[in-house]
């Protein structure tokens, strides 16, 4: 068993760009266990991979099979080539990414910006609310004392008619006892809202 | 026109126009000029109002406790017709009726009779103020008749005494007095 040894022509630094470049050209990866070597099967070669410094990678290649140097060099600048369009391929994926995290960053802010905005006229609107309710509630109350007050004069007033109906009834008793007149009856009409007084005199003999 | 009659004023409850509580109704208008009379601001039969005789009757049956009406003025023969027709009306809804006039009996007829003829309590005659006498039930001067056409009342059992009403507005403390005052 020999091997030979030779590093790509070009930077590959991005593995995922690498195995796919591989996979799309009929070869397979075997991924060893520290992630170093890579195992390249194509073409009835066996090729090991050996990530070197610097993002280069080493290749070797069992010739038992009678493949020709020339042919897995030949298949290997199609990998790097495949490898390069991916490479391409992903940074504008990158940048189209980046592009539209970008925007929905700047939706977001927007949002934000909106929500922020919106939550603070709300909140306005909730204060102006708040003191219109307010004025609202003084003015009830403002209103429920004048009710109060005005139930309460109406109350003394009542009071002070019925004493002043009390009072005449028992003068009038009175001053007419003076002349011989006595109280036949006395009566209070409450639905119409006035006192009777029949009074009763007998002929003096 | 007998569904109109000219009033000077009512009463709607009081306790010394006959029997009972009875609904009281001055009618406007006297042409007999009683010497003494002391109701002559009902003289004039172009004062006080109209009140249609089914407005006076429904409000006469929606008052609570009553026995009947008493009608008096004014001289409420003159407007015989109307005091007719209202007299009817109280006594189909089971009220009793005490009618004054300043007429004597054969001084009457037609409707004015008939209307005398249909009271329950008559009192009669013109006030002659030589006659007068307070102490009277019901009655101005002595002269006066009472009786009771229909026989609805047993009239030999009444107590003479003078009488007064006084009412007192509890809302407005307006005082009304009704009855036979001492001196005119």
């Amino acid at each position: 068993m020999s091997f030979i040894t030779r590093t790509s022509k070009i930077v590959m630094t991005d593995k995922q760009c690498l195995e796919e470049a591989v996979l799309a050209l009929g070869g397979k990866i075997n991924q060893s266990q520290n992630h170093a070597k890579l195992t390249l099967i194509a073409a009835n070669v066996d090729v090991s991979l050996y990530k070197k410094g610097g993002g280069f990678w080493s290749y070797s290649y069992d010739d038992r099979s009678g493949y020709r140097y020339s042919d897995f060099n030949k298949w290997f600048q199609e990998v790097e080539k495949k490898y390069g369009e991916l490479l391409e391929a992903k940074k504008k994926r990158l940048e189209e990414e980046k592009i539209r995290v970008r925007l929905a960053k700047e939706r977001l802010e927007k949002l934000n910006q909106m929500n922020t905005e919106s939550i603070e006229e709300t909140i306005e609107s909730q204060s102006e609310s708040r003191k219109r309710i307010q004025k609202a509630e003084d003015s009830l109350l403002n209103a429920e004392k004048l009710l109060d007050d005005a139930s309460s004069d109406l109350e003394r007033i009542r009071k002070s008619r019925e004493e002043y109906v009390r009072k005449t009834s028992e003068m009038v008793i009175e001053e007419t006892s003076k002349d011989g007149w006595k109280l036949a009856r006395e009566s209070h009409n409450a639905s119409k809202q006035f006192t009777r007084i029949q009074l009763r005199r007998k002929r003096l003999n | 026109m007998n569904d109109i009659l000219r009033v000077h004023d009512i009463i709607e409850s009081s306790g010394i126009y006959g029997p009972g509580d009875r609904f009281v109704l001055w009618v406007q208008g006297c042409t007999l000029g009683c010497k003494g009379c002391w109701n002559k601001e009902t003289w004039d039969s172009k004062k006080g109002f109209n009140m249609r005789i089914d407005e006076i009757v429904s409000q006469v049956v929606n008052i609570e406790g009553i026995e009947g009406i008493t009608i008096l003025g004014g001289e409420p023969l003159q407007q015989s017709d109307a005091i007719l027709n209202l007299m009817r009306k109280i006594r189909s809804q089971g009220l009793t009726i005490m009618l004054y006039t300043g007429f004597e009996l054969d001084e009457l007829n037609g409707s004015a009779k008939e209307c005398c003829e249909i009271a329950d309590i008559l009192i009669a005659g013109r006030y002659i103020e030589s006659l007068r006498d307070p102490y009277l039930r019901w009655r101005g001067s002595s002269n006066q008749i009472l009786e009771s056409p229909t026989g609805a009342y047993n009239l030999e059992s009444i107590e003479d005494f003078q009488e007064l009403e006084i009412f007192i507005s509890n809302e407005t403390g307006e005082i009304i007095v009704t009855g036979y005052p001492d001196e005119v």
